[in-house]
């Protein structure tokens, strides 16, 4: 039984609701927590395990911007997310089960602060 | 000031982040800091530069940055890593949660009265195990306590194995104090006694016989009393008190684990050195004895003493217990009631626990051990809760109310403790009902047995199947015949392969 269970954890149909808004948003152009959270409006809590979950599941990957961005904008650097290939795919699916999830993060541009 | 906040702002989620990271496996740590640090930059700058930090939002941000904690769990505990051992290890979920349950009960236990109850010293006094507590036998005429005390002061003059004698007399009162009146048991007591039985005050000072001449009027306090009247201000001490109507001033202040051998006395006051009014049979005598250290004597050979004693009044007869014995039958009289209690919610319980008997694994072996330990662990621990809340309850109603409230707490606590021992034990019996009597999970998968001819056309009902294919639980729909009943079929190795795959 949970053999099965974790079988189905990386299955885009049985992918929860959180999961999925957190793909759209990386999907709509918003790319680091900060950007994500505030979007999303979901808590760090909830949001940064999700992504630590689908890192691991191969459907977001992450990259360190580099110091001397960070450092010429006078902020800490920061972690940006990207989806991969099978997350795209993922969230074609997941739009399929969450009808509205299209809607999520289309009506503002992606900004950076 | 704004500098001033945004700098306690940092303090503060620096200080959540780096609690958090503990959490976090050494090689990861690095780069999960940067990156929350990262992110506690931004919404601390962001606050900032658009003027919104205000207490609210400070507190709203440091409630944001307590997510960390969920994402720091993440890191060490990993869902998949825990999910792959539960498989392997299916008995290990119910371990931990047993395990958790009993460390939170006994860390509660720990801390509740219950438990200061039973490990409080009794009293206070190490050489208690020399103290003898006299009263009036039941049927014997009432006394005086000028009486009594004129006795045992001839005790202590005549006995060898008396070393000191101090005598009580307690009684119904009503207290006035500045948190208003309250009905509690006060005694007048003898200089010494509160020495005797080694209770040393926290605040102020005891009842000495060194200001035995001028203090008349001063009270010493026990714990509960001040934590009614005066809600724990030190205070308390010189403040005035009117004990059935009589004004008194508070000189010292008990701890509260010292208990009064037997009655729950709020007040100690001084035998005065006038005549007392005659308050008979509403005034009860009472003497601790301590018998000279180096000397072996029982209650009984005292008992035998006193009996043949002719310093007492015609007719007038105390009974003689160590506080042995009182520390035993308090421990007795609450282990009859928990006996009682358990009893009666047994009886009401009988027809589930049957069945958890007729549907328990046969043979004697590992799966029943396990059956069995379960069900007795789980419900032990259950039963344990209502026992700690009940006793907690009391407690806030005590704190709350003060004592006025004493002639309704035994009732409540009974009342909780019954109600609450029947619902644990009901949960536990189903929750026991409800398993696999081989590994012990939960039977998810019902299948609903039966026609619509009617329920004596065939015998209806569910079937709920082990997610591991250990057996199958046939529950019937009713009990109204003795044809079909609750029954637990065990299935063979092939029956495993079958259910995994479904």
């Amino acid at each position: 039984m949970y053999y099965r269970y974790i079988v189905n954890m990386s299955d885009p149909q049985k992918m929860s609701y959180t999961a999925a808004v957190v793909l759209q948003t990386i999907h709509a152009g918003y790319s680091y927590g900060f950007d994500i959270m505030e979007v999303a409006g979901l808590p760090s809590g909830t949001v940064y395990p999700a992504l630590r979950r689908l890192e691991q599941q191969q459907l977001i990957k992450s990259k360190w911007e580099t110091e001397s961005t960070a450092f010429a904008d006078q902020r800490p650097a920061r972690k940006y997310y990207q989806l991969t290939q099978l997350g795209k795919d993922a969230l074609t699916k997941a739009r399929q089960r969450y009808r509205l999830l299209e809607q999520l993060a289309m009506t503002e541009s992606p900004k950076h602060r | 000031m704004k500098k001033n906040a945004l700098k306690r702002l940092l303090w503060t989620s620096t200080l959540i982040l780096r609690t958090a990271s503990l959490l976090v496996p050494r090689r990861q740590r690095s780069e999960w800091l940067r990156e929350w640090r990262a992110e506690i930059w931004h919404w601390t700058y962001f606050l900032v530069e658009s003027a919104r930090l205000s207490p609210r939002t400070e507190q709203e941000l440091i409630q944001h940055f307590s997510g960390c904690f969920v994402d720091a769990i993440w890191h060490r505990f990993n869902r998949v890593a825990v999910l792959n051992f539960v498989h392997s290890y299916p008995l290990a979920p119910s371990f931990c949660l047993l395990s958790v349950s009993f460390a939170i009960l006994a860390l509660l236990a720990m801390g509740s009265p219950s438990f200061s109850f039973v490990t409080s010293p009794f009293p206070a006094n190490s050489d208690s195990g020399r103290l003898l507590v006299l009263s009036l036998r039941n049927g014997s005429p009432w006394t005086e306590p000028e009486t009594l005390r004129s006795s045992a002061f001839e005790w202590s003059r005549s006995n060898r194995l008396v070393e000191t004698t101090e005598v009580f007399a307690w009684r119904p009162s009503v207290l006035n104090g500045p948190s208003g009146k309250e009905n509690l048991v006060s005694a007048r007591v003898a200089p010494g006694l509160l020495h005797l039985l080694g209770a040393q005050p926290i605040l102020g000072r005891s009842l000495d016989s060194t200001r035995f001449s001028r203090c008349e009027t001063c009270v010493v306090i026990s714990n509960s009393i001040w934590r009614d009247q005066f809600h724990d201000d030190p205070r308390a001490i010189g403040a005035a008190l009117y004990l059935n109507g009589q004004r008194f001033e508070v000189v010292g202040v008990l701890p509260h684990q010292f208990i009064f051998p037997g009655i729950n006395i709020g007040a100690y006051r001084l035998f005065g050195t006038g005549a007392a009014p005659l308050l008979p049979n509403f005034e009860w005598p009472g003497a601790v004895i301590g018998i000279r250290s180096g000397i072996e004597v029982g209650k009984l050979e005292f008992q035998e003493y006193l009996d043949q004693s002719d310093d007492l009044p015609p007719g007038v007869k105390l009974d003689v217990f160590s506080l042995g014995d009182l520390a035993r039958l308090r421990v007795e009289s609450l282990a009859a009631m928990v006996l009682i209690s358990l009893l009666l919610v047994l009886a009401a319980n009988s027809r589930p626990l049957l069945l958890v008997y007729s549907t328990a694994p046969n043979l004697i072996g590992r799966s029943s051990l396990l059956w069995w330990f379960f069900f007795s662990v789980k419900t032990s621990l259950l039963l344990m809760l209502p026992w700690i809340a009940s006793i907690e309850a009391v407690q806030t109603i005590i704190s709350a109310w003060g004592w006025r409230a004493q002639e309704y707490v035994g009732a409540v606590m009974m009342w909780l403790f019954l109600v609450g021992m029947t619902l644990a034990l009901t949960w536990s019996i189903r929750d026991q009902l409800a398993r696999c009597r081989c590994c012990l999970s939960r039977l998810r998968v019902q299948i609903a047995l039966g026609n619509s001819l009617g329920p004596f056309s065939e015998p209806r009902g569910v079937d709920l199947l082990c997610d591991e294919g250990h057996g199958m639980l046939h529950v019937p729909v009713m009990h109204l015949t003795s044809l079909d009943s609750e029954r637990w079929t065990p299935f063979d190795q092939s029956w495993r392969d079958v259910a995994q795959s479904v």
